[in-house]
């Protein structure tokens, strides 16, 4: 019996192996170049959000420039 | 009652120590201040007829004054004409001339036959390029198109990188036989921090120096003030005492924390019933540091997004985007760089022109170089 279960789990893994699901050299979606595991970095602000907070600081530094002035 | 001669002596020593002497030793309450006479009031003199009238001339941008700086000139003529303002090396030899015609509906001074003026005056703006590197006393002259000498005035060009910026605004103050002249100094721009402790400063005159005994007493008769808002004001408190050089005694004012960009410092004169008159009023500039730090830590923060955009980029193998947010980064780098520079200067309470100066460079560049780093960065969108 033993010997019987090891060979059935020694089956299923070399069947795993040959599908290539146990292989982490391959991306799981081999149609892309991204790694597996690792996700894209997202930046804090959408260029839309980072150039309002430019908008910001420049609006910021015209105050200072007026008060300068005044 | 039986009044003793001891009575009769004692009466007159006490009437004596009372009214009589302090009348003649102390001070004439009899105060005349002449705002436009200070010999240390760098205000422009007119030297013929009060044809033009010079009531202005300062810096266009800020109110100091420094090699290669540039000067407003306002010229306020009853007559229309072409202004010719030159700009003379202390020793007279000229150094630079230019001549601006009136602002007005006639320019040209073509006005219409029989328009009724109604008293207008000509104005006339000159924004003139001090063009010069040596610092020290100049003199600006005015003249007609007939090369007729208007106005003359001094000014002081200042070593930026020495010279405290500060206004200083004057008035010539008779009070009995002598007459003091009186300044009130105060920094250009004033920093304002919720620690700091920002002060205003006035200088009396006192010639040879033996009356400098009365500088108590007449600082204790000024009151300093200073506006709030359209119509409260403040009484400045004096910090620590009066101290007196060769000539000059000086006292400090301590400064409330302020909001407004803009106030005013008045000197008054204490009049006890009569109230008080005033000798010297001048304009402050404030500037809040808090607004720069602000600046300066919203640059901080772009420039970490800059640096995401960066890794987003590289790892996605994009070369062109790197390097374009690259160069995002590098100039948002550097104007961070430099707005800590320009706070770290004048966080000193000794800052100098130079610091000012460097302070309205950032201000006046850094909105050209965000439009620049805005078509950079584009309009998409993650």
């Amino acid at each position: 019996m033993k010997i019987q279960l090891i060979l059935i789990l020694l089956l299923i893994i070399g069947a795993l192996l040959l599908s290539g699901c146990l292989d982490s050299n391959e991306p799981i979606n081999p149609d892309t170049n991204t790694p597996a595991l690792q996700e894209v970095p997202v930046p804090e602000m959408t260029i839309d959000e980072f150039n309002s907070e430019l908008d910001n600081v420049s609006q910021s530094i015209s105050e200072v420039e007026n008060s300068l002035k005044s | 009652m039986v009044i003793t001669n001891n009575m009769k002596r004692a009466l007159l020593i006490f009437l004596l120590a009372v009214f009589i002497l302090p009348s003649i030793f102390s001070l004439s309450n009899d105060w005349t201040c002449d705002s436009g006479s200070s010999p240390h009031n760098p205000d422009a003199q007119i030297i013929s007829g009060g044809e033009t009238n010079i009531f202005s001339i300062q810096p266009q941008e800020h109110p100091i004054t420094y090699p290669g700086g540039r000067l407003l000139v306002q010229l306020n003529s009853e007559d229309c004409h072409e202004s010719i303002l030159v700009f003379k090396s202390s020793a007279g030899q000229e150094i630079a001339r230019q001549s601006e015609l009136p602002y007005s509906p006639w320019p040209n001074c073509d006005i219409p036959t029989g328009y009724q003026m109604n008293d207008q005056k000509h104005l006339t703006n000159m924004i003139f390029n001090t063009a010069t590197d040596v610092y020290g006393p100049h003199l600006i002259e005015i003249y007609n198109p007939s090369n007729t000498l208007l106005a003359s005035a001094q000014i002081d060009i200042r070593n930026p990188e020495t010279a405290f910026p500060t206004i200083r605004k004057g008035s010539l103050c008779n009070i009995g036989d002598y007459g003091y002249p009186m300044n009130l100094e105060v920094p250009y721009p004033l920093i304002s921090t919720p620690n700091t402790e920002s002060t205003v400063k006035v200088t009396i005159g006192f010639g040879a120096g033996e009356r400098q005994e009365n500088a108590e007493e007449i600082f204790d008769s000024l009151i300093l003030q200073i506006t709030k808002g359209q119509i409260a004001k403040e009484d400045l408190a004096k910090s620590g005492q009066v101290s007196c050089s060769n000539y000059f005694c000086e006292q400090e004012y301590k400064l409330p924390e302020m909001q407004n960009a803009t106030e005013i410092i008045y000197v008054f004169h204490d009049e006890g019933d009569k109230g008080k008159s005033a000798i010297i009023s001048q304009a402050v500039t404030i500037l809040k540091l808090e607004k720069l730090e602000s600046i300066d830590s919203k640059l901080v923060i772009l420039s970490n997004v800059a640096k995401d955009y960066i890794a987003r980029y590289k790892f996605l193998n994009q070369v062109e985007e790197v390097a374009k947010w690259e160069a995002i980064s590098d100039r948002l780098e550097a104007l961070s760089s430099e707005s800590t520079r320009v706070i770290s200067y004048l966080k000193n309470p000794n800052f100098t022109i130079q610091n000012v100066v460097d302070l309205i460079n950032f201000v006046k560049e850094t909105p050209t170089e965000i439009d620049d780093i805005k078509e950079m960065a584009g309009g998409e969108k993650l």
